[in-house]
């Protein structure tokens, strides 16, 4: 479907270019959100994302998806919107990654209302750096292979399991010590 | 926990962190964004073309008159002031010639100009 309508704008009919902001705009603006972690400056990375995606429709060699590299685009373009500063509020110690006791978070998580669920999780994610949020974002929100977080990324392959994985545990380390801290507050 | 678990219950959670553009105006806005890049990148190589045109509409006529054995170093000279090139159009034929061809070349390029911009900018409205 993204191929024909390729060809739609390239042979002239712009208005066709509206199916891939219907298509893409919400992952886009997520994206770009877990980066920038700012709505408007998110919404604006977008527009922006669009429009140079619009610009370079020429130069797609369509030997990727259109979603994975217009997704690049966007990573790019909410890169340079943080000046590539990679944030990281807090340390997380991985030594004892594999003590995390996923079973008791995920029976925790499930006792929280929507609401509260929600608001757990951002933290978590927030304090997460970009990379990370980044990878836990595709590969779990947006359901894409290994090898398009790659090319989205530009981080090599055979890095990118090891990332993900550790990504993962430390957003359990974080909601673990925010659940045990909420816990404490309802005794 | 097993890892397909494991995977699921991340699936979840971070689906539960999902955002979505709240502004209603943001595919209209983005959209005459689209059309006005679109216009430009028109207009952009429309200019281009002509120009094309024009350059070898004149390198012929220079051509021509090259081999019809009429120097362009007075008439260039002449072009530079127009109202002295004016003034000899009734003692050089010639030159009256060359600059008649020149305006209506110019001339002709900007009707086909416009012409082709509206059309095309009709075409993608």
């Amino acid at each position: 479907m993204d191929n024909l309508y390729i060809q739609k704008v390239l042979n002239g009919d712009y208005a066709g270019f509206s199916y891939f902001i219907d298509q893409y705009k919400d992952m886009a603006y997520s994206i770009a959100f877990r980066i920038v972690n700012n709505s408007e400056d998110a919404e604006e990375i977008v527009q922006d994302s669009f429009v140079k995606a619009f610009k370079s429709l020429k130069k797609f060699r369509q030997d990727s998806k259109f979603s994975t590299w217009f997704y690049r685009i966007v990573v790019n373009g909410s890169l340079s919107k943080v000046g590539r500063r990679k944030i990281n509020l807090g340390y997380i110690n991985l030594d004892n990654v594999s003590d995390v006791a996923i079973e008791e978070i995920e029976l925790a998580y499930n006792h929280l209302a929507h609401s509260d669920q929600q608001k757990y999780i951002h933290i978590a994610l927030n304090r997460l750096d970009i990379e990370d949020r980044l990878i836990l974002t595709l590969y779990y929100l947006n359901n894409n292979s290994l090898e398009e977080i790659a090319e989205i990324t530009e981080i090599k392959i055979e890095n990118l399991k090891m990332k993900l994985f550790r990504a993962r545990q430390k957003m359990y380390i974080i909601l673990e010590k925010e659940l045990n801290s909420e816990t404490k507050n309802l005794l | 926990m097993d890892n397909a678990r494991v995977n699921n219950f991340t699936k979840e959670i971070i689906s539960g962190s999902k955002r979505e553009l709240t502004n209603p105006d943001f595919t209209r806005t983005l959209m005459g964004k689209i059309k006005a890049e679109n216009r430009k990148s028109i207009i952009y190589s429309n200019i281009q073309l002509y120009s094309l045109i024009f350059i070898s509409i004149d390198a012929v006529i220079i051509v021509l008159f090259n081999l019809a054995g009429i120097g362009l170093s007075n008439v260039s000279f002449k072009l530079s002031s127009f109202s002295r090139a004016f003034e000899n159009f009734y003692s050089n034929p010639m030159q009256f010639i060359i600059i008649y061809f020149i305006v209506l070349n110019v001339v002709i390029l900007m009707i086909m100009m416009i012409s082709r911009n509206s059309y095309s900018y009709s075409k993608t409205k």
